[in-house]
C-alpha cells in the first residue's frame, strides 16, 4: 500500500516517529528531538502522513488566540506508524548495541 | 523585525511552488513554526537554517502531492503489474504453459456458453416471442405430432378467441427461378398471408403480404430474405415491383426480409430464401390432407394453457362434425421457442457441464503448478516480505499476477471463440446459426476470467504468503510444507476424477456413434450419387413429366462407369417422409381405423440403383406402364406388420393417391394394386427407428411426378460423374438445374450430423482432460521428487536399489490417481445416467466404455509419474550428497 512500508525505513524516518512516539507534537518540537534539519524533517512528516503512518490537525482558534500566538499544527502516529516503528526499533536494535557499547565503555575505563 | 519580514517573503514564495491545494496551509504551518522559533529565543543563525529549510520542504511537498495523484490515477496498484510482468518474462515457459491452458479451459467455455446463449438463453428473434406458439396436429393414437391441413388451418385461424393470429407454412423445399437471373435451383417456401404478421416481422423494404393476395387468381408475388437481395438482386432499392420467374411463373417482388430473420422451423439442411403464398381457395378447402404447420400469436394476457386447451377443443368438434376427416387427429400446441430447441438441450448442456469440468481441471492443475512453483519463489517472497512487505500486500501481488494471467488467457479464449463460430453455427443445432459474440459474451468472458483467476490463484496465494516465510530464509528454502504438499495430491485426485468422468461421457457419446454408423440403413451406400431435380408443371403438363425422366435415366444409363439408375420421390434419411393410409382388400378397415405405411414412389431399377434387396416376389420391370394392372411392392416389416405367418404375395391393397376422385373406391376399383414383391426394410427418418413398414409403386404408374431425385450407382469415384449428368440434363432443357447432390454416404453421414458434433465436440474435450491430468501427475511427481533428491540420495547410498526407489514413489504418487479414478468412477456413473436418452444401443454404465477409458487414464498417470521418478533414480547419489 505505501511505499515506506516495501522499502526500508530509513533510520532519519525512524527517529521521526520515534519523536512522535515520545510525545512531541509539532514540527520544530520534532526537529529539536532529532536534530535533523526542516528541509528533511518537513518533507518526511509531510510524506509519512500521505501514507497515514503519521495524522495532523490544526490546535483549536481558541486556544491560541487565549496564548496569543499563531495556531499550532500537531502530528500524532497512527496505528499502522506505531506497528512500523516497532518493527524498525526491532531492526535497529544493532545500532542501539553499539550506541550502548559505546556509551558503557567510557564508563568502565573511568 | 527584518528576520520576521524576510521569513514571511521566504514563505511566501516557497509557497508559489507548493500545489496550491496544499499551499494554504504549508504557509500558515510554517509562519506558525517560524514564529515559535523566534518566541522560544532561538539563535539567529538556527533561525536562518530553518528557515531555509522551507524552500526544500517546497519542493519535497511539490513532488509528494503529484505523485500522489499519479498513484490514485491508477486503480490497482500500478507497482503490482511491473512485478508481475517482470515475474512473467523471467519465467516465459511456465508463462506460456499457464496461458495455453487458460485460453484452451476459457476459449471452450465461451464457445459453448456463446452457443447455449443462443440457442437456449436468448429469446427468438421475433416481436414479443413470448406470446408465439407452434401449431402442429397430433396423431393420437400414437401421441406423435403431425400436420394441420387447411381445413384445419383456417377454422382454428377463424374461430380462436385466445390466439390474436396465427400463420401457416409448408415445407421448405426449392424453387427454380429463371428469369433475369440464373436459372437456379433455391430453397423456399409457401405460407399464408398471417405468418410473417403473426411473427411481427416488419420488411426491411417494402411490404410483406396481404390476405387480398393469399387467393387463387390473384396476382402472384414474392417476398425475398435479405441475403437473397443482397446476393441475386444487388441489393438495391430498385427491385420491389420487378419480377422474377419462380417456378417458370411470373412472381412480383413486393418486399426485403430484414437481415435477422430466419424461418421459425430450423431445418438442418438449408434456409429458405424465397416465401410465396399458399393462396389456399377458402371456398374449397381440403379438410384431410396434412401438410401444413403453424405458428400462433396468443392473445394479450392470454396464456399457453389456454390456447391449447381451446384448439383442442376445436379439433374434438371437429372429429364429431367430419369425422371422415378427422377421426384420430388431435392438435398439439408448444411455446415456439421450446419447439425448437427443446431436442438440443440436454446435448447442450452435457457440453455445458463438459467445458465447465475441462476449466476445472485447468483451475486443479494450475493450482498446483502454482504450489509447485510456490516451492521455487519462496525464497524471493519471503525477502519482499523481510523488506517490510505485509501478507495482505504478497497476496494482492500473486492475485494480480493470476488476474493478469487470467485476463491475457481469457481474451485469447475469446478470440479462439470466435474463430470456432464457423464450426458451432451447424445447421445441425438449431438457432446455432445465431451465435453472435456480443456484449453479453463480452460480460461472460470477463467474469469468468475473474472467477477463474480467484479459483486456481487464491489457495496458492494464500499458501505461499503465510507466516512462516521469515523460516525460508533461514532454511535455505526448498521444501515444501505437508500440508502443501496435501493440497497437490487432493487436486491431482480431483483432476483425474474429472478427467474420469469427461472421458467416459466422452466414450459413450463416441461408441453411441460408432453403433449408429454401424446399423445398416437397409441400402448400399458406397459409390451411389444423389441430386434431384424439378419439372415446373407451367412446362411440363402431367403426362409428359414421366417419359422425360426415363430419357434422362437412359441418357445417364450411357454414361462410362454407371451400374444403375433409378428415381424416387423421397430419399431416405432425408428428413421427409410420407405416410399415407391404405385398405387392405380383403379386410377393409372401418373409417379411423385404417392402415397406414409409409408410400414412396420410384422409379424400375430404383432398388438396383440403391441397393435394397429383393427379398421374394419380383421388383418393378417393363411390365409396369401406365395402364397395366397396378402393383406395388411392400417392405418385409410391412409383411410381418399386416400378413403375420401369411404369404402377402398376390394380396392386393387399396391405395388411391394419384386417382381423380371420381374414379376413387374405398376398397377395390382402380386404386387396387398388387402385392408382386417383398424387399428388406430401410432406415426412414433416422438410424436409430424402428423398421418402418413402407410399399412401393411404379413410377410410370403415377400420373404427376414434379420433383424427383436421382440415385446414380457407378463403378467409377462419384465425383466425375456430377459434370456428365449435368451435361445430359442440359442437353434436355438447358432451364432445369440439378440440386442437393451429394454422394449416398453423405446423406448417411448428413443424419447423424448432431450426434457426431456432440461426440467430436466431447471427445476433444475429454482429450484436452486427459492431457492436463497426465501433464498435473507429471509436474507434482517430478517436484516431489525433486525436492527429494537427497533423500533419494541417503537411501541409494544405504544400498537401495534403483527399482526399489522407483517403486517407493511410484507407489506413493499414484495413491491420489487411485482414489481419484474411483471418485471419478461413481461421478461417471451418475453422470452417464442423464446422458441416456443420448445413447443408442450403449447402456449407460456401459463395462467396456468403463473399464477401457479407466485403464488409459490409469496408464497414462502412470506413464506421467514414471518419468521423472526414472530421471530421479538415475542420479548419482555421491553428487547429490555434494551438492547440498
Amino acid at each position: 500500500m505505501t511505499r515506506v512500508k516495501r522499502e526500508r525505513l530509513t533510520y532519519n524516518g525512524a527517529l521521526v516517529l520515534q519523536a512522535l512516539a515520545r510525545g512531541y507534537r509539532y514540527g520544530f518540537e520534532i526537529m529539536d528531538f532529532t536534530a535533523l534539519e526542516s528541509g528533511t524533517a518537513y518533507p518526511m512528516l509531510r510524506r509519512f502522513e500521505l501514507e497515514k503512518l503519521v495524522r495532523s490537525r490544526w490546535e483549536g482558534e481558541r486556544t491560541a488566540q487565549r496564548d496569543g500566538r499563531p495556531r499550532r499544527r500537531y502530528y500524532e502516529l497512527t496505528e499502522e506508524g506505531r506497528k512500523l516503528l516497532s518493527i524498525a526499533l526491532e531492526r535497529f536494535s544493532d545500532h542501539r548495541r553499539v550506541f550502548d557499547d559505546a556509551i558503557a565503555e567510557p564508563e568502565s575505563s573511568r | 523585525m527584518k528576520s520576521k519580514v524576510l521569513a514571511r517573503l521566504a514563505v511566501r514564495i516557497a509557497g508559489m511552488a507548493v500545489p496550491a491545494s496544499y499551499r494554504d496551509r504549508f504557509r500558515e504551518e510554517w509562519l506558525s513554526e517560524l514564529w515559535h522559533l523566534r518566541e522560544e529565543g532561538a539563535s539567529k543563525s538556527l533561525v536562518v537554517a530553518r528557515t531555509l529549510g522551507v524552500f526544500q520542504d517546497a519542493v519535497g511537498t511539490r513532488r509528494l502531492v503529484r505523485d500522489a495523484k499519479e498513484r490514485r490515477g491508477s486503480a490497482m496498484g500500478f507497482r503490482d503489474v511491473r512485478l508481475a510482468l517482470r515475474s512473467f518474462v523471467k519465467r516465459p515457459g511456465w508463462t506460456f504453459f499457464v496461458l495455453a491452458t487458460l485460453t484452451v479451459g476459457i476459449g471452450a467455455n465461451i464457445a459453448i456458453f456463446s452457443l447455449v446463449e443462443a440457442v437456449l438463453l436468448r429469446p427468438l428473434r421475433y416481436a414479443e416471442p413470448d406470446r408465439l406458439a407452434k401449431i402442429q396436429g397430433l396423431t393420437l393414437e400414437s401421441g406423435q405430432p403431425s400436420n394441420i391441413s387447411p381445413g384445419e388451418f383456417y377454422d382454428f385461424a377463424e374461430r380462436s378467441q385466445v390466439f390474436a393470429s396465427m400463420g401457416a407454412h409448408g415445407w421448405v423445399g426449392f424453387f427454380t427461378i429463371t428469369g433475369d437471373l440464373e436459372p437456379e435451383r433455391v430453397a423456399g417456401t409457401s405460407v399464408t398471408a398471417g405468418f410473417f404478421e403473426t411473427l411481427g416481422v416488419r420488411p426491411a423494404l417494402g411490404r410483406l403480404f396481404t390476405e387480398e393476395e393469399d387467393r387463387p387468381g390473384a396476382p402472384l408475388t414474392v417476398v425475398v430474405t435479405h441475403a437473397f437481395w443482397q446476393t441475386r438482386l444487388g441489393g438495391s432499392t430498385a427491385v420491389l415491383g420487378k419480377t422474377i420467374r419462380v417456378n417458370a411463373e411470373p412472381h412480383e417482388i413486393v418486399g426485403v426480409l430484414p437481415a435477422d430473420f430466419l424461418h421459425p422451423e430450423p431445418n438442418p439442411e438449408r434456409e429458405p430464401l424465397l416465401y410465396t403464398l399458399q393462396r389456399f381457395d377458402r371456398a374449397d378447402l381440403c379438410q384431410s390432407c396434412r401438410f401444413i404447420r403453424a405458428v400462433g400469436r396468443l392473445g394479450e394476457g392470454r396464456s399457453l394453457e389456454e390456447g391449447r386447451a381451446e384448439l383442442a377443443a376445436f379439433a374434438r368438434r371437429r372429429e364429431q362434425d367430419d369425422p371422415e376427416s378427422n377421426t384420430g387427429e388431435g392438435v398439439h400446441v408448444s411455446d415456439l421457442k421450446e419447439a425448437i430447441v427443446a431436442g438440443s438441450r440436454r446435448g447442450l448442456l452435457v457440453l455445458y457441464g463438459a467445458v465447465g469440468a475441462v476449466l476445472l481441471i485447468v483451475c486443479a492443475n494450475l493450482a498446483n503448478l502454482q504450489l509447485a512453483q510456490g516451492v521455487l519463489r519462496q525464497k524471493a517472497l519471503a525477502i519482499q516480505s523481510a523488506l517490510g512487505a505485509g501478507r495482505a500486500a504478497l497476496v494482492r501481488q500473486l492475485l494480480v499476477e493470476n488476474w493478469i494471467l487470467s485476463m491475457t488467457g481469457g481474451s485469447l479464449g475469446l478470440v479462439a471463440a470466435v474463430w470456432a463460430r464457423g464450426f458451432l453455427a451447424q445447421r445441425a443445432i438449431p438457432r446455432a446459426i445465431e451465435i453472435d459474440f456480443d456484449w453479453t459474451t463480452l460480460a461472460f468472458a470477463v467474469l469468468l476470467s475473474s472467477l477463474t483467476a480467484i479459483v486456481f490463484g487464491l489457495a496458492p496465494a494464500l499458501s505461499l504468503a503465510s507466516k512462516n516465510l521469515r523460516n525460508v530464509l533461514v532454511e535455505g528454502g526448498g521444501r515444501g510444507s505437508s500440508a502443501r504438499t496435501d493440497a497437490r495430491r487432493i487436486l491431482i485426485g480431483v483432476e483425474v476424477a474429472l478427467s474420469l468422468m469427461l472421458l467416459v461421457a466422452a466414450g459413450l457419446l463416441v461408441r453411441s456413434l460408432g453403433e449408429l454408423r454401424s446399423v445398416t440403413p437397409g441400402f448400399r451406400t458406397d459409390r451411389v450419387l444423389t441430386m434431384s431435380l424439378s419439372l415446373p408443371l407451367a412446362r411440363y403438363a402431367e403426362g409428359e413429366q414421366i417419359p422425360f425422366y426415363k430419357r434422362l435415366y437412359e441418357r445417364i444409363q450411357s454414361l462410362p462407369g454407371v451400374r444403375a439408375v433409378g428415381g424416387t420421390n423421397i430419399l431416405p434419411l432425408s428428413d421427409n417422409y410420407s405416410n399415407d393410409a391404405f385398405q387392405i382388400d380383403a379386410r377393409p378397415a372401418p373409417q379411423g381405423e385404417r392402415p397406414a405405411a409409409e408410400a414412396r414412389s420410384v422409379s424400375a431399377d430404383y432398388f438396383q440403383a440403391i441397393g435394397i434387396p429383393l427379398l421374394r416376389g419380383r421388383l418393378f420391370d417393363e411390365r409396369d406402364i401406365a395402364g397395366a394392372a397396378r402393383v406395388v411392392v411392400i417392405s418385409e416389416s410391412m409383411a410381418e406388420k399386416f400378413w403375420p405367418g401369411e404369404d402377402p404375395l398376390g394380396e392386393r391393397i387399396t391405395y388411391n393417391r394419384g386417382i381423380a376422385d371420381e374414379d376413387r373406391q374405398d376398397v377395390g376399383g382402380i386404386g387396387s394394386r398388387e402385392i408382386v414383391g417383398i424387399v428388406s426394410d430401410v432406415k426412414h427418418l433416422d438410424l436409430d427407428e424402428e423398421r418402418v413398414p413402407t410399399f412401393y409403386t411404379p413410377q410410370p404408374q403415377e400420373p404427376s411426378f414434379h420433383t424427383m431425385t436421382l440415385v446414380v450407382r457407378s463403378s467409377a469415384p462419384t465425383d466425375s460423374l456430377v459434370s456428365g449428368i449435368s451435361r445430359e440434363l442440359a442437353a434436355m432443357d438447358r432451364e432445369i438445374p440439378l440440386y442437393s447432390v451429394r454422394s449416398l454416404n453423405e446423406v448417411l453421414e448428413g443424419s447423424v450430423s448432431e450426434e457426431r458434433f456432440r461426440a467430436q465436440v466431447l471427445g476433444l474435450f475429454a482429450m484436452v482432460a486427459l492431457g492436463l491430468a497426465a501433464l498435473g501427475v507429471y509436474a507434482v511427481m517430478g517436484l516431489s521428487v525433486a525436492q527429494r533428491e537427497r533423500e533419494i540420495g541417503i537411501r541409494m547410498a544405504l544400498g537401495a536399489r534403483v527399482k526399489d526407489v522407483v517403486e517407493m514413489l511410484v507407489v506413493e504418487s499414484m495413491g491420489p490417481v487411485l482414489w481419484g479414478l474411483a471418485a471419478g468412477g461413481v461421478g461417471a456413473f451418475f453422470l452417464s445416467q442423464a446422458l441416456r436418452s443420448l445413447l443408442f444401443r450403449i447402456e449407460p454404465w456401459d463395462p467396456a466404455t468403463f473399464a477401457s477409458v479407466t485403464a488409459i487414464l490409469g496408464t497414462t498417470a502412470l506413464a506421467a509419474a514414471l518419468i521423472p521418478t526414472l530421471r530421479a533414480a538415475r542420479v548419482d547419489p555421491v553428487r547429490t550428497l555434494r551438492g547440498e
